[in-house]
């Protein structure tokens, strides 16, 4: 019988293994382990990739969800909406920030419903977390113009969606920030 | 006339003779460190290439998070430190924020460390919510056991001691106050790979102990990495969850957590350069000792610490007290010694902590040892000669200041 793995790392890094092998090489011979100037290289060709003026590399997709919602001050008494369809990380992060996540349905292509996010806004309502789950692109439009009205921060969870577009435009790029995940199982993956 | 540096010995300490003889002594040893072989081994096959086949191979079993050699370094380690559990995440910060958390310390809760220590043992209590409680050192650079007991409030949930420089605190009197009131101790003993207390490993006395794998560390993983060690299994079992962000399985969730796994490419570093740590300890400390006998010479000027026999100082950093410190500091750049400070501001007065209310003299020792303390290169690939390069800069500077 056929037997199809979910996932097969080595048929995915042979072709590039002694590659990144030479290119850690390098590392070890600068010795720019922290912060080095690969990292900054990195961050300016995801900027580029994904059109915007910055990339900050961090830790992991968790991360750099709960950064963002530290970066806009984001914690005790706020809330923020999100779906609850997603992996749990996008919410662990709210909770995490000290906020609370405010569960939005999603509509039939797996992303949150634009149009139930009017009615679970709040006065502490302070930003809106759509995801792109599965790679698949929300309706940002609409999205962007709900937070316009209503002074909220757009925070794109984007963690699964790396290449993904809008309208011509990239995932990542559509928010006021938008976070990747490099884990192994992404399209772009760090190990 | 050229001096020779060979052979451990530059002849003369005059200032002249020592700038004819100017070597650049660095501070970070990581370009030599994988130069080198390990023990036993055919020099000629460096440790890097030993660790790139390392990942050669593992990258084929695809493995990649929470894999198998994961656990092994984790089993490796708490070998090492002598404790039942090991558990890696992404940094000693880390490290030290989960195991806050794993108590349940947060808001409104406080937490007593020492004023004398890199800014991430207070970072690591915010980062909970809770609030860091300074006290002062003592005349090792190290929490001032008399003073504790002075800071514990009716909100004080934890004492927080840190092996700062790689120097072991008073663990027996911390370990009784924290009997007495009933608080844990979290070790922060991110600097202090290997260190004991009559050959109890640091990591092993507190309820759990912290450890950096930061590339400067005498175990390192080539990239920000940490573990927590402990003894108790119920710690364990929570810490496990907190930083797979609280997954029971993969599709039930206990608790809210984090994402903070070592990741497994980096124990195939750590696996690489685990058997070498006593090695590497034991050469930064005899370099240490070298530095001491010659700096002995040099009171009042340079005032060398206490050093406690029953205590094994693994000096992350090696830290004396200089008079003129910050023109001995210039002299010995200007020379090619890649001195340091750490550090030169009271943490209780940085900008951060502004919120905390503390003001200047509520520190006084912390305060007068950042106007004074100075770190020389102690690590484990300098030669004698620039050993020697080091004792002569510093009696040069001195030599030129009596005149």
């Amino acid at each position: 019988m056929t037997h199809i793995p979910y996932i097969d790392f080595r048929r995915q890094h042979l072709p590039i293994r002694d590659e990144i092998l030479s290119a850690i090489g390098r590392v070890i011979d600068h010795a720019g382990f922290i912060l080095g100037e690969e990292v900054e290289q990195f961050e300016k060709e995801i900027a580029g990739y994904c059109g915007t003026k910055y990339a900050v590399g961090v830790n992991s997709g968790t991360d750099a969800l709960f950064l963002s919602l530290k970066a806009y001050g984001i914690g005790q008494g706020d809330e923020v909406i999100t779906v609850p369809n997603s992996f749990l990380a996008t919410t662990s992060v709210i909770v995490a920030a000290g906020a609370r996540p405010i569960f939005v349905d999603v509509a039939d292509d797996m992303n949150i419903n634009p149009e139930l996010i009017e009615e679970k806004l709040t006065t502490n309502t302070r930003a809106i977390m759509p995801v792109h789950l599965t790679g698949r692109p929300v309706d940002m439009d609409t999205i962007v113009e709900i937070a316009m009205a209503h002074n909220l921060v757009v925070i794109e969870d984007a963690a699964q969606a790396i290449g993904a577009e809008y309208k011509g435009r990239k995932v990542g790029s559509l928010g006021d920030a938008g976070c990747f995940s490099l884990h192994p199982l992404k399209t772009l993956n760090a190990c | 006339m050229k001096k020779q540096v060979t052979g451990g010995i530059i002849t003369g300490s005059h200032r002249r003779e020592l700038m004819e003889a100017a070597m650049k002594v660095e501070f970070s040893y990581l370009a030599r460190q994988f130069r080198q072989a390990g023990p036993g081994e055919d020099p000629r096959r460096s440790y890097t290439n030993q660790v790139l086949e390392d990942i050669r191979d593992f990258v084929e079993t695809g493995d990649f998070t929470l894999g198998r050699k994961l656990q092994e370094f984790e089993s490796r380690f708490s070998e090492l430190i002598g404790v039942r559990h090991c558990i890696g995440v992404n940094s000693g910060t880390d490290a030290l924020i989960l195991s806050l958390r794993a108590l349940g310390i947060g808001p409104g809760d406080e937490v007593i460390t020492c004023a004398e220590t890199f800014i991430a043992t207070a970072g690591a209590i915010a980062a909970t919510g809770a609030r860091p409680v300074f006290v002062d050192a003592n005349e090792e650079f190290t929490i001032d056991a008399d003073l504790v007991e002075k800071a514990i409030t009716d909100r004080t949930r934890a004492l927080l001691p840190v092996w700062f420089t790689g120097n072991a605190p008073d663990m027996a009197r911390i370990l009784a106050i924290a009997a007495k009131y009933d608080l844990p101790v979290v070790e922060d003993s991110c600097c202090a790979i290997d260190a004991a207390i009559d050959g109890k490993k640091a990591g092993s006395f507190g309820i759990t102990g912290t450890f950096s794998f930061h590339p400067l560390k005498n175990l390192n993983v080539w990239s920000d990495g940490g573990m927590i060690t402990t003894n108790s299994d119920q710690m364990n079992d929570k810490l496990r969850l907190l930083r797979n962000h609280g997954l029971v399985n993969r599709d039930e969730v206990a608790v809210f957590g984090v994402n903070s796994r070592l990741d497994t490419i980096q124990a195939v570093v750590a696996l690489r350069m685990i058997d070498d740590v006593g090695r590497i300890t034991d050469r930064r400390i005899a370099n240490a000792m070298m530095l001491d006998r010659a700096f002995s010479e040099l009171r009042p000027y340079i005032e060398i610490p206490r050093r406690r026999p029953n205590v094994r100082h693994v000096y992350h950093l090696y830290i004396v007290r200089a008079q003129d410190r910050d023109d001995l500091l210039a002299y010995c750049i200007e020379n090619g010694v890649e001195a340091k400070v750490h550090y030169p501001i009271p943490l209780p007065y940085q900008q951060c902590c502004h919120h905390l209310g503390y003001k200047r003299g509520d520190f006084p020792r912390t305060e007068r040892d950042c106007a004074s303390i100075i770190t020389f290169p102690a690590h484990q690939h300098l030669t004698d000669g620039e050993l020697q390069y080091i004792i002569n800069t510093v009696k040069a500077f001195y030599k030129d200041r009596r005149r």
